[in-house]
């Protein structure tokens, strides 16, 4: 059956590139994605991509006009639709197999249809979200159901910065185009807007008087373009000559590095009022044609005959001019956005700060961190990398399989990573991805407080005394420990208003009778310290080392007569079998992770790894009304040689651009795909499959 | 379980009040039999305030505290059984915030109870008599009712 062809030739190459193990766990593995976001579009296309088939994904929000530029899966037409249906549907395009097993759900994930139940189905957790809040709360869904939760999240090319300005610098002096941005929004909002909300407004009774309130406030009588170019170059002189001049003058700038020229072709010295109001009623140069204007910086004329049209539009024209004074400044408007971006660009000029293109001032002007579709790619790639780990390393179908005490997650903490994305070169390795090892809990942190510990001793002739001073106070640093047994029963107390007949009638008992049931084998003890506001949960484990401590009979035996920790763990699993599976155990996922470091460290060779992808890759070339696959291969691989190789620059402006033209995709595929790289296989522009 | 919540609380109960207590008060969950805590059932002391007819004694209070708490108060008593209006011959409180159906709210704490209690010695509510003889004396002959009083606090001062 010929449609069958490209799923089975997919399905081979994956099963060759991950093992035919691993490739069969992640087709059952069930996976929920929360968020179709940034991320989430391109997590959901890499889990399809790899082979994932049972997925359920949330989202609660909806498709806006400027999720296009990054959110790969959505189109135009898709603008106003539920983010987690349209990515579900354009991702099963990818894989219809997966059809039955592709869920969808508009909802927020806190709404309380996403229990514990349902969290309870899942393998693994990839979060996609954006903010602090939801990720908290999956957060601690996963902790409640013991799920492994995978995290992403970008903000520009690394972490979080929030910017602060000081406003005066805002006002007087300016240093970086953000300072103009902003000061032109507060120019647009004092001029269209609710003026006396505006930085810039001023009652009429300031003590220094500027020059400009008196001509901004006096909008012309008649209506017609003309007059309202004319308002407007009177206004404009006010703002970026006269105010400038005077202030100049007061010595207001004495101080400033660079003294503030006054933007000359609006002075005494410049055209005049006449020439301009003749230039814009030729239409000036004229917005040019797609998309190219908005990346040019315009000369000073040129923003000048910008801001003179947006004066006729909306106080020259009659219909615009009632809504005076309620103009929201929006970066989407776009002669708002054109006001914004002359206006600053004119103060720019006065203070010797670099212009901006209408592009760069509407990023400025949004408060936009961009959201880079690279880091995105990457961060989604590195976390399919991450669940294929953990699958790799607890295959669902065999949990029970490490022994009880040793928790699965030990694995996972050997293998898998924290993986930092950073901009420039770091560490002594300088590389651009910096995978860490996992943090260990926070003790203080009161979602997973359950920092434990294993202490092996003899319960039945160790007293608790002996627990108390050697073992909670000689080695763990306790000062004034309290023990609770079985939850709720105090059976020690010392310190401030402590039960001392307690405390003496039970320090010489053993541990095994003590009261409460007593401590013995694979008791869990809780320890609190009022003094140190700390509470450990001790889980006990009895064991009898022949000879005493000191015999010679038992090389085991411990000097101090217990075992804590790590050590006690080891003692405990002296059972020679468990011991030997744990080794292989991490042998075969530390070499499994090899592969997976060699991507991040040298580039090439580990790209094996990205098989799954590369080999979709494949197909999707050939895929003609669909470029994003290729996107996803592509854009990593970039990422990786271009964050090694300094195409820093490069990617800051590829990844702005809105819409990836068909042109581009093609340069960058013959950058990222060699057909060298791939071991086995030539990679061609035929289409060699075809989606069913 | 469902005695976990109660057991839960009052285990933070006790560590707060390790933490902070106001001076002279004691409280202290009782000993079982068996050497370990007793969390449902607590002895305390409280202090007759200073510049009261109180001062000097220190009353003996019990607290039992039942598994529906804190939806619940405990049920405070004075033991022995104390000279007072709002104190049944038995010795049970009777005082609004330990009252189910009155000001009782489960934020309350030990601390704000036994202080509440403390208050109350030298505040008797006229309003809602819980003794007989107190009541009596408190109403008719003042006097009477405050030699009475510093009696009961002396038979209560702790031999030192």
């Amino acid at each position: 059956m010929a449609a069958s062809s490209p799923s089975t030739s997919v399905d081979d190459a994956r099963t060759r590139v991950l093992g035919p193990a691993l490739a069969q766990a992640v087709r059952e593995a069930k996976l929920l994605v929360v968020g179709a976001g940034g991320i989430g579009c391109e997590l959901l296309k890499n889990l399809v991509l790899t082979g994932f088939e049972k997925i359920e994904v949330i989202d609660l929000d909806t498709i806006d006009v400027s999720n296009l530029n990054r959110q790969f899966l959505f189109r135009a037409e898709h603008v106003g639709q539920p983010k987690a249906v349209v990515a579900k549907e354009v991702v099963l395009s990818l894989n219809p197999r997966a059809a039955k097993t592709l869920v969808a759900h508009h909802a927020n994930v806190k709404d309380p249809q996403f229990n514990m139940e349902y969290f309870k189905q899942f393998t693994l957790v990839l979060n996609a979200l954006d903010n602090i809040d939801a990720r908290r709360h999956v957060n601690r869904m996963c902790l409640a159901t013991g799920k492994a939760m995978i995290d992403a999240g970008t903000t520009g090319y690394v972490g979080q910065v929030n910017k602060v300005y000081p406003i005066c610098t805002i006002r007087s002096t300016p240093d970086k185009p953000v300072h103009c941005v902003v000061w032109a929004k507060e120019a647009y909002k004092l001029l269209f807007g609710a003026a006396d909300a505006s930085l810039l407004y001023e009652a009429p009774d300031a003590p220094e008087p500027s020059l400009y309130m008196p001509v901004v406030l006096a909008r012309p009588e008649g209506e017609g373009r003309e007059a309202a170019v004319r308002y407007g170059f009177r206004v404009l002189k006010a703002l970026f000559y006269d105010e400038l001049s005077l202030r100049v003058d007061r010595g207001v700038y004495a101080g400033a590095r660079v003294a503030p020229c006054p933007v000359a072709c609006l002075g005494d010295e410049g055209k005049g009022e006449e020439a301009w109001v003749a230039l814009v009623e030729d239409g000036g140069e004229g917005a040019g044609e797609g998309q190219e204007w908005t990346r040019e910086v315009w000369t000073e004329e040129r923003c000048v005959l910008e801001l003179l049209d947006v004066f006729a539009a909306l106080v020259g024209d009659p219909g615009r001019r009632r809504d005076l004074g309620r103009y929201d400044f929006d970066k989407d408007d776009a002669l708002a956005m054109r006001f914004v971006t002359a206006a600053t660009n004119l103060r720019a000029a006065s203070f010797g700060i670099p212009a901006q293109s209408y592009h760069d001032a509407k990023g400025i002007a949004g408060n936009i961190v961009p959201a880079i579709a690279t880091t995105n790619a990457i961060a989604a790639g590195l976390q399919v990398l991450e669940a294929l780990k953990i699958l790799r390393t607890a295959p669902p179908s065999l949990p029970s399989s490490a022994p009880p005490s040793l928790p699965s997650s030990t694995i996972v903490d050997a293998g898998c990573r924290v993986n930092y994305i950073v901009r420039t070169y770091a560490g002594r390795k300088r590389l651009l991805l910096q995978p860490t090892s996992l943090h260990p809990p926070n003790p203080a942190c009161f979602v997973c407080n359950r920092s434990s510990l294993d202490v092996v001793l003899d319960t039945e002739a160790s007293t608790l005394s002996f627990l108390v001073e050697k073992v909670l106070k000689g080695s763990l640093s306790f000062a004034q420990p309290t023990i609770t047994l079985r939850g709720t029963s105090i059976i020690y107390e010392e310190g401030e208003d402590a039960d001392e007949t307690m405390a003496r009638r039970n320090l010489p008992l053993a541990l095994a009778s003590l009261p409460a049931g007593g401590i013995r084998d694979q008791s869990t003890v809780e320890v609190d310290d009022v003094s140190q506001d700390l509470t450990l949960h001790l889980h006990v484990y009895h064991k009898r080392w022949e000879g005493g401590p000191e015999g010679e009979g038992d090389a085991e035996a411990p000097p101090e007569g217990f075992l804590l920790g790590g050590s006690a763990k080891e003692a405990l699993k002296a059972a020679a079998a468990a011991a030997a599976a744990q080794a292989t155990e991490r042998q075969r996922a530390q070499h499994l992770y090899a592969a997976e470091e060699e991507v991040k460290t040298r580039g090439r060779p580990g790209l094996r790894v990205l098989g799954p992808m590369i080999e979709s890759m494949a197909w999707l070339e050939s895929f003609g009304k669909f470029h994003l696959e290729s996107w996803y291969v592509s854009t990593l691989c970039m990422c990786i040689r271009n964050r090694r190789f300094g195409g820093d620059s490069w990617l800051h402006r590829r990844a702005r651009m809105p819409i990836f033209s068909r042109a581009d995709e093609s340069r960058l595929q013959t950058i990222a795909f060699p057909g060298s790289w791939y071991p086995n296989k030539q990679v061609t522009n035929s289409p060699q499959f075809l989606p069913a | 379980m469902s005695g976990g919540i109660a057991r839960g609380r009052l285990q933070e109960e006790r560590k707060a009040w390790r933490k902070d207590h106001p001076h002279g008060f004691v409280a202290r969950p009782v000993l079982d039999a068996d050497g370990s805590m007793n969390l449902m059932s607590w002895d305390c002391s409280i202090p007759g305030k200073e510049g009261t007819d109180w001062e000097g004694g220190v009353f003996k209070v019990t607290m039992e505290f039942s598994e529906d708490y804190p939806s619940k108060p405990p049920k405070c008593k004075f033991v022995p059984a104390l000279f007072h209006p709002n104190v049944y011959p038995s010795g049970t409180v009777c005082l609004s915030i330990l009252n189910e159906d009155e000001d009782w709210r489960p934020a309350i704490t030990v601390k704000q109870m036994l202080l509440g209690i403390q208050d109350l010695l030298d505040s008797p509510n006229p309003e809602s008599p819980a003794q007989a003889q107190a009541y009596q004396l408190f109403v008719t002959n003042r006097e009477e009712y405050r030699r009475r009083v510093r009696i009961e606090a002396k038979r209560n001062t702790p031999a030192s």
